[in-house]
């Protein structure tokens, strides 16, 4: 009895429509791998949603890590201390704008990205620390690693339009039919 | 989960002219990271000089007496004309539930509020507090220790405490001895409050200093979400029997929005060092001051101070200006 549960349940899962395709793609900056390039599609009729996962932008060794974080709009990203020293973190110009102040090591704080844009930020004690945080109105997103590669799951067949920037960089825009078989190759 | 093992290497150069006529290049060159076990490492070495057209200072060559006399660019590193190993460390943390407790061992600045790349050398200043610099008479940001520091408590409210000798590295180097310091620190709301005290021996010979030099301090800090910081210490103490250092200093650093790339600052301060005539000394100095991040690893800094008092080569007006490149490079070791 139970072995034909088991073949019931393995027969359901191959039969069930695919509730969503992959895009996969590269990002390039004059043919060499674009690390930290932010891709996304266009759905507009997504209802809003932030992700309920925690989202950590760490600083630790005087960086902030990841250098590039994207998240979905309503995102709460934690801030944590995890240095020797005081930091402060900070975004002014685009984006989401705050100040988290100072705080010494061990602490944590965080903030909704509540709205899309790109966020800069950096730490007012020390000029060397920069990171973004691109808060972005659809889940359908991804930031290429190291290589440039990247990877877009879950994406209901059709075609979108889709963004991508990088820091430095210009935003670029293009369309795409997501069906599972078509890679996304961007070239700044 | 293992942690991850990463290198970071960071290079800063820096040049820089004050009106009091003197010129300064300076490299610092730094390793840190999480090595295997969970702990982090952290290593400094600086070079840095200072060129002056006048005579140098009458008594330089003894411990403690700058050659050049001034304290300009003297925020984090001294100007010794040669490569110096500045801290070396390596340091566990641990988490225990929401405490925290670390143990630190090696070469490290003095645990009384100074940390390296800490904010009191880094938001634009380009001098050191007065009551934190060489031969002022107070403490000294190149006073180092060879030793080990507890750190305990919870990240609202902890402990440091540390056992160590002296291994200093800028012009006043203290003879040798145990030291010892404590400091307390809270955090609450925007607030950050600190007290330290620390217990050494004087950088003078034998012959002018006797007894032990200790000092006392408490240090705030205060930022406003509107990107606003305040800070400020009080110190005091004596560096030898006899005699007497206080002091303090006020920091406000304005980072608002529309001001791009500028910092801006002012810093207020005192020393009043009490000995017997003619070695008393007091001064008072206001700096205003901007920092200008520039695209790309470039910093500069422009402070005017005014300035009075009986400091050796103190000027009544001067202008500091340097200007940093920094590089760095992070690694994983898979």
């Amino acid at each position: 009895m139970r072995f034909i549960r088991v073949l019931l349940a393995a027969v359901w899962l191959t039969t069930v429509p695919v509730l969503g395709a992959e895009l996969t793609g590269t990002a390039l900056v004059s043919g060499k791998p674009a690390q930290h390039a932010v891709v996304w599609l266009e759905a507009a009729s997504e209802p809003p949603a932030g992700q309920t996962s925690r989202v950590v932008l760490d600083q630790r060794n005087l960086t902030f890590s990841p250098h590039v974080l994207a998240v979905r709009v309503g995102t709460t990203v934690e801030f944590p201390n995890n240095d020797k020293v005081f930091h402060n973190v900070f975004s002014f110009r685009d984006g989401k704008k705050f100040d988290l102040g100072m705080y010494p090591k061990g602490m944590s704080k965080r903030i909704v990205f509540d709205r899309p844009g790109l966020a800069r930020l950096f730490c007012n004690i020390h000029p060397n620390m920069a990171a973004y945080v691109m808060a972005i109105d659809t889940p359908y997103f991804a930031v290429a690693n190291e290589r440039g590669a990247f990877n877009i799951a879950g994406v209901p067949p059709g075609t979108y339009t889709y963004h991508a920037w990088r820091p430095g960089g210009p935003a670029l825009t293009g369309s795409i039919t997501v069906d599972g078989s078509h890679a996304l190759e961007i070239r700044w | 989960m293992r942690a991850q093992t990463t290198v970071a290497a960071e290079l800063d150069l820096t040049a820089g002219y004050s009106g009091e006529e003197i010129r300064a290049a300076a490299s610092q060159l730094r390793l840190f990271g999480q090595g295997p076990a969970g702990i982090e490492f952290f290593a400094e070495t600086a070079w840095g000089d200072r060129w002056s057209g006048d005579a140098p200072v009458l008594g330089a060559g003894i411990s403690g007496i700058d050659p050049i006399g001034t304290d300009v660019f003297g925020a984090a590193y001294p100007y010794r004309g040669r490569a110096q190993l500045i801290e070396a460390y390596g340091e566990r943390q641990f988490r225990p539930r929401q405490a925290l407790l670390a143990v630190r061992a090696g070469r490290f600045r003095t645990p009384f509020g100074i940390y390296s790349r800490s904010d009191y050398g880094y938001s634009g200043f380009v001098r050191p507090p007065l009551i934190r610099y060489d031969g002022y008479f107070g403490l000294s940001n190149n006073w180092l220790e060879d030793g080990a520091m507890l750190t305990a408590g919870v990240p609202q409210l902890y402990v440091e405490a540390s056992v160590s000798r002296p291994h200093d590295v800028g012009f006043a180097v203290r003879r040798k001895g145990t030291d010892a310091s404590v400091r307390v620190q809270g955090y609450r709301g925007q607030f950050i409050l600190g007290a330290s005290y620390a217990r050494s021996n004087p950088y003078l010979s034998p012959r002018f200093a006797v007894g032990r030099q200790a000092f006392a301090g408490v240090d705030a800090r205060w930022a406003h979400p509107a990107g606003i910081q305040a800070r400020g210490e009080f110190l005091t103490g004596h560096s030898y029997e006899g005699v007497s250092t206080r002091g303090f200093y006020m920091d406000g650093v304005v980072h608002r929005p529309g001001m791009g790339p500028f910092t801006a600052l002012v810093r207020g301060e005192w020393l009043d060092y009490t000995a017997p005539s003619p070695r008393a000394r007091e001064a008072r100095r206001l700096t205003l001051g901007t920092r200008v991040r520039l695209p790309g690893p470039v910093t500069l800094q422009l402070n005017y101070l005014r300035q009075r008092g009986d400091l050796p080569r103190i000027k009544n007006h001067a202008i500091d200006f340097s200007a940093t490149y920094s590089f760095r490079l992070d690694h994983v070791v898979d």
